[in-house]
Order: C-alpha cells, then sequence, then structure tokens
C-alpha cells in the first residue's frame, strides 16, 4: 500500500513539475518574440529621427530636440555608425557625428528599413545583446545590408521620487554586412 | 457635366475635407504649397492606405485648369478619400442634378393630363414621406453625446470636434448643445465617426437598447503626432512648448509610463520627461501610439499604458 501511495505521490511532483516548466517556457517565447518586435520598433525610430533631422525646414531648436531624441536611443554617445551623408564607404562616424551630419543635409531623406531580423547573441545576468540584420533604402534608390546591436540592460531608472528597477533598451554598432 | 467638370468638383470636395482637419487654411487648392501638399497626401495616405506623389498632385491638382482627366486609380483614392467607393460612384453621384434636370425639361414637352398625374402622384407622397416622419420622430431616440479628454478626463469644446452620424446615404453632421452633440436616430444601434484635428479619428457605435440613459460619454485620444507634425512643419516653437507644458500638467511627477505587447509585457518604461519628450517629436511610431489603460491619482496621470499599433 505505501508503494502504491508513494509512487502516486511522485506522480503528482512529477505532472506539477512538468506543468510550471512549460509555462516558464511559454512565458519566455513570448518575451522574446516581445524583445524582437521592440528591436525593430527601435531601429524604425532612429531612421524616424534621422528622417526628420535632415528635412532642411526645420528650425534649430527643433533640430537639437530631435537630435537628442535619437541620442537617447543609444547606450554610448561614442557608438560607431556607417556613413550614410558621407561618399565614402570606409567612413565610420560616432552617433553623434552621423546626428550632425544629418542635421546639416540640403534635401530632406527617405529610409526604409525592410527584412528585419533580430536574434539573441549573448546573455549575461542583467544584460542581454541581440543583433538585428536589415536592409536599409536610402531615398528609394541605394540599398544597404545592415547589422545593428540591440541591448536590453536590467537597471535602476528615476520615476520622480521613487527609483524602480526595469529592463531598458538601446541599440548599438551599425556595421555594414 | 463633363468628366473635367467632375475632376473640378472633386478637387473642390478634397479641399472641404482638407479645411475639416486644417480650417485655418483659407486658400484654395491651387495655392497649395509644400506644407499643405504633406499634409493632404499624409491624411490621404493615412485613411485609404495608398500612397500619391507630389508631384502627381503639382500636375494635376494645383493646376487651375486641366486639360485631360489623370489616371483612374488616382481618381478613384481620392474619390474613396472623399467617401465615395470610387471614381466610378463619384462621377454618378454628381451627375444626378443634371440628370434630373433633363428629365424636367422632358416633362415640359408632355401633356397636362400627364402634368396633373405626375403632381397628384407627388403630393401623395410628400404626404405619406411626412406621416412617416412624424410617426418616426415619435418612435426615435435622442441623446446627447459628450466627449473628453481621454489624458485630462475634461469635457472637450464641441468647436474642436465634428461628430457625424454614419448611415448608407453617406454622413450626417451632428448638431451641438450645451458643449454636447445631439444625436437623433430611429435605429437601435447607430455608429457615429468623430474627426479632429487635435483628436485621434475615432468611430463610436451607440447602442439604444443597452443604454437606457439620455446621455453617452466617451473619452477621446489626443493626437499629438497630428499636432506635433503641424508645430514641427511650421516650425512653430510657441505651439511645440504649449503641448509639452499641457503634457507636462497632466502626468504626475512620478508617472511610470510602459510601452506593452501582448499580454501585457513591459517592452519599455519610461518617466515623465522621457514620455513628454518623445511623443512631442512627430516620429511615424508615435502616430501609431495607442493608449491602452490610464490610471489617475490625485487628477493627475500616474500610470499609462501603450502599445504600438502596426
Amino acid at each position: 500500500m505505501k508503494k502504491y501511495i508513494t509512487l502516486i505521490i511522485l506522480l503528482i511532483c512529477f505532472c506539477s513539475l512538468a506543468q510550471s516548466s512549460q509555462n516558464q517556457s511559454s512565458l519566455s517565447v513570448k518575451v522574446t518574440e516581445a524583445y524582437k518586435q521592440k528591436a525593430a520598433d527601435k531601429v524604425l525610430e532612429f531612421y524616424n529621427y534621422l528622417e526628420l533631422l535632415t528635412n532642411p525646414a526645420l528650425n534649430s531648436k527643433l533640430k537639437e530636440h530631435t537630435a537628442a531624441e535619437a541620442l537617447n536611443l543609444f547606450e554610448n554617445p561614442k557608438t560607431v555608425t556607417y556613413g550614410i551623408f558621407s561618399k565614402r564607404e570606409t567612413n565610420h562616424p560616432t552617433i553623434v557625428q552621423l546626428l550632425s551630419d544629418a542635421a546639416l543635409q540640403k534635401k530632406q531623406f527617405d529610409f526604409k528599413v525592410t527584412a528585419i531580423t533580430a536574434t539573441p547573441q549573448y546573455q549575461n545576468k542583467g544584460r542581454e545583446e541581440w543583433l538585428i540584420v536589415y536592409t536599409l533604402t536610402i531615398n528609394g534608390k541605394k540599398e544597404i545590408r545592415m547589422q545593428q546591436f540591440f541591448i536590453i540592460v536590467q537597471e535602476d531608472k528615476k520615476f520622480g521620487d521613487s527609483i524602480k528597477q526595469v529592463r531598458n533598451t538601446y541599440l548599438g554598432k551599425i556595421n555594414l554586412l | 457635366m463633363n468628366d473635367i467638370e467632375i475632376f473640378y468638383l472633386l478637387k473642390q470636395k478634397l479641399l472641404d475635407k482638407y479645411r475639416r482637419q486644417y480650417p485655418y487654411y483659407s486658400g484654395t487648392i491651387h495655392d497649395f504649397g509644400n506644407r499643405e501638399i504633406a499634409q493632404l497626401l499624409d491624411m490621404v495616405e493615412h485613411e485609404c492606405k495608398d500612397r500619391v506623389s507630389e508631384k502627381w498632385v503639382y500636375t494635376h491638382l494645383k493646376p487651375l485648369h486641366n486639360e485631360k482627366l489623370p489616371r483612374r486609380d488616382m481618381l478613384d483614392i481620392f474619390s474613396r478619400w472623399v467617401g465615395y467607393s470610387g471614381w466610378e460612384e463619384f462621377v454618378y453621384e454628381n451627375n444626378k442634378p443634371n440628370i434630373t434636370s433633363i428629365e424636367a425639361k422632358r416633362n415640359k414637352k408632355g401633356n397636362n393630363t400627364l402634368k396633373k398625374t405626375i403632381y397628384m402622384v407627388c403630393g401623395l407622397l410628400i404626404i405619406a414621406l411626412a406621416t412617416g416622419i412624424g410617426f418616426n420622430m415619435s418612435s426615435g431616440h435622442e441623446i446627447s453625446i459628450c466627449l473628453k479628454d481621454k489624458y485630462t478626463q475634461k469635457n472637450i469644446d464641441t468647436d474642436r470636434v465634428t461628430v457625424y452620424l454614419l448611415n448608407s446615404s453617406g454622413k450626417q453632421k451632428l448638431q451641438e448643445q450645451n458643449n454636447c452633440f445631439i444625436l437623433k436616430s430611429n435605429n437601435p444601434e447607430t455608429r457615429l465617426l468623430v474627426e479632429s484635428p487635435y483628436y485621434k479619428t475615432d468611430t463610436l457605435t451607440v447602442n439604444f437598447e443597452h443604454n437606457n440613459s439620455d446621455s453617452y460619454e466617451y473619452d477621446l485620444q489626443p493626437d499629438d503626432y497630428a499636432m506635433m507634425l503641424r508645430a514641427y512643419m511650421n516650425a512653430n516653437i510657441d505651439d511645440w512648448n504649449k503641448r509639452k507644458q499641457q503634457l507636462n500638467d497632466i502626468l504626475d511627477d512620478n508617472a511610470v509610463i510602459q510601452e506593452v505587447m501582448f499580454e501585457d509585457i513591459g517592452v519599455e518604461f519610461l518617466n515623465k520627461q522621457e514620455f513628454i519628450n518623445k511623443i512631442t517629436t512627430p516620429t511615424k511610431l508615435v502616430k501609431k501610439m495607442e493608449v491602452v489603460a490610464i490610471e489617475y491619482k490625485n487628477d493627475k496621470i500616474i500610470s499609462l499604458k501603450y502599445i504600438q499599433k502596426k
């Protein structure tokens, strides 16, 4: 009799463990899917800002605001990017330099981002690095394939008087493929 | 009317609709500059999901005289934008008065007996119609629709919004009374279209069977993208600062703003200042933001969740 009771208890434990691990994995799949989408949106947001910055009709105050918003997308102001506004393919300005080049353009640029994928690359406690690959079409003519880092960091953030630990997302280095 | 004349009428209807969004624009469609064209194309793209080039507007809409009719697919897009199924329906509907007048002229040639019969039939029809209207009015519904700002929870002035009753024959503007709109309808369920330069276009359904009260309240989400785009394109720093100040006033200093995906997964956490800076920059993503939940503390927003529509 004891044998049967032990067997039933073990069976119940096994089933509940299996159930819990299944829940955990389906949740993490959802979170991963959400961050994949977020990575793509972040890249789109960056090129939206660049487009706005190239608008010659914008005054300096609005350009300054737009550039600051674009810079906030990046983890580090020294992040290396690709010289979209340069004729030399070897030009790799920092994000600050790229934004400043955008603001100096005499014609508004049009950017389209397509064929975008985001894949987790590296995971540490409180930090994840992903690689985003996409095609950038400039003014409907030039097409370039790029890769860019996307970073998810667990950090403290100030919300008025309180500090909460949240996951922040940033863009990183841009490379030409 | 020939096709070119109907096209001129379409231009006028485009201008009328454009002015509903930008009532301060006093010029004609022929005076459209870069800014107006961009705004028009943006509205058309938003509603019809079709893009028209600036060049097309310069070639076909701006000129005072058109020698030939533009491409049919473009005419279809603009006809749809002004409320028709396409160019064919636009031509048919706007040629109707001509058909009536032609018929009227033909009738003149008819004999007196025919005239009398027509008058009698018309008289009977009018009596039947009047009786029908009278009967329907007594069994119809009437309620007032009051609109509120989703962020401030304050009533929206009716001069900032236009509300249309949608029915099979098109749309009909609702009258205002005491800062609300008066809806009269004979149907148990009615659909309304709300348009405003300051709030996102919305449709609402009023179900009279489930709503016993004589007033109905509805929240509208401010269209920060449209407001900021106007401020940006007009380099209007005053309007831009004013909106920043308004947002500053309605958000609590400790507010937490979250972008959520799927089943409430938070993928972006913004504090008050970050959120204000973000939504006062007119990017395409701001255009697609939709607020899904708001919590208030002492009449200020303490928590806001939004999704990024695709």
